[in-house]
């Protein structure tokens, strides 16, 4: 793709915003259409960006910022909220594992697959949590040479 | 009718569910994933096909009367769900097929007997 | 299969027909957790079939997200039509049965549609 300069989306994401969980994975996805042919690129980067999207919406007391940076042939997207916190990571990576309250389950979130269904297509994962807030960073990369298991 | 045993011999479940009264049957099938979905529609003659393994299930298939829930995806619940199943005597089976295959299957299955 | 084929097949309405109304569908994934959907669909799939029982926004984003053409709600259950507008606006066809989950499923499945290929 050449020299590309870098772009940044950022969005706001409210606490309990069941209403518009996707839009800013929806918007992400075809602002990206510009810059990444792939369409299966393009799929898996906004199933992350849905993901995380979602995480922000269920689990937040005051919502969180989504910030995705475009560069080169990769995507950082960095989700940080202000608590409360993941209070046992390696249960939120176990599959079907779920704190989602009933309404968000009712709307067809919180399957608890989210943190993992990121971790398995992003091509580098970073989680820390702490009470005052947790810090999600994940890249999607385009390049030709990266393998994906799936 | 169905009963569980006749169920297990031609689909590839695996039971999770202790103490199993094999003769246990069912007359049709309800999938849906969606817990208030679920406490409208299913019954004592119903089997749920569902993904959802939170504990939360047991109280619609209890107060519904119940008495099979099929985990399809290969979903497994806790320990913790498992043994309260037990003790409300609600079966618990669980299959590698999505819910579209296993839905396929099963009414194959149903309207054949 | 064709979509209208497939709306005899479950005796299904179209609700919202701007989009790839004219394709061959093969595949179909049922599910109410959307999170589910996104963590199963992952490949280049055949033009798949969603079914659910889910009527907001959300199922309309997840389907521009994977790609999927067509969406069929369950039920005979009432679609907001903010959810057919956002359909319409990104091209999802959607669909309604009369029918729950089940028979769909085992209607279409027994008219030869598969599931989609996954791995745990």
């Amino acid at each position: 793709m050449g020299n590309v300069s870098v772009s940044e989306l950022r969005y706001i994401v409210g606490p309990s915003s069941y209403d518009s969980v996707g839009s800013k994975a929806m918007k992400v996805k075809k602002f990206l259409q510009d810059y990444f042919p792939s369409q299966d690129y393009l799929r898996r980067l906004g199933v992350c960006v849905f993901e995380a999207e979602a995480n922000l919406a269920i689990h937040t007391t005051s919502g969180g910022d989504l910030l995705i940076v475009i560069y080169n042939n990769r995507v950082k997207v960095v989700a940080q909220d202000t608590g409360p916190g993941i209070p046992d990571i390696d249960k939120a990576l176990t599959p079907g594992f779920t704190t989602a309250p009933e309404m968000a389950r009712q709307l067809g979130f919180g399957g608890g697959v989210g943190l993992n269904n990121i971790k398995r297509f992003a091509d580098s994962f970073w989680l820390e949590s702490l009470k005052r807030g947790t810090t999600l960073v994940f890249e999607v990369w385009n390049d030709d040479s990266t393998q994906f298991d799936y | 009718m169905m009963t569980l045993r006749n169920l297990i011999t031609k689909l590839p479940f695996q039971v999770l569910t202790n103490k199993c009264n094999f003769d246990v049957s069912f007359q049709n099938v309800y999938a849906s994933d969606l817990l208030s979905n679920a406490l409208a529609s299913v019954n004592p003659e119903t089997a749920w096909i569902t993904v959802q393994v939170h504990q939360n299930i047991l109280g619609i298939a209890s107060i519904k009367q119940c008495p099979v829930v099929i985990f399809s995806e290969g979903a497994v619940p806790d320990d913790s769900v498992i043994s309260l199943a037990e003790e409300k005597d609600i079966f618990l089976l669980t299959s590698s097929y999505p819910t579209f295959e296993l839905s396929g299957l099963l009414y194959r299955l149903l309207k054949e007997e | 299969m064709k979509i209208n084929e497939i709306c005899k097949t479950v005796d299904a309405e179209i609700l919202q027909s701007k989009g790839r109304l004219h394709i061959d569908i093969h595949t179909a994934f049922a599910a109410d957790l959307m999170s589910d959907t996104l963590f199963i669909i992952m490949r280049d799939e055949d033009p798949l079939l969603l079914i659910t029982g889910v009527t907001n926004l959300s199922v309309v984003r997840t389907a521009s997200i994977l790609d999927i053409p067509a969406v069929m709600i369950v039920r005979g259950k009432n679609v907001p039509p903010e959810t057919i507008q956002l359909a319409e606006q990104n091209e999802i066809v959607l669909l309604r049965s009369k029918h729950i989950m089940f028979v769909v499923c085992g209607l279409l499945y027994k008219a030869g549609i598969q599931g989609v290929s996954w791995e745990m």
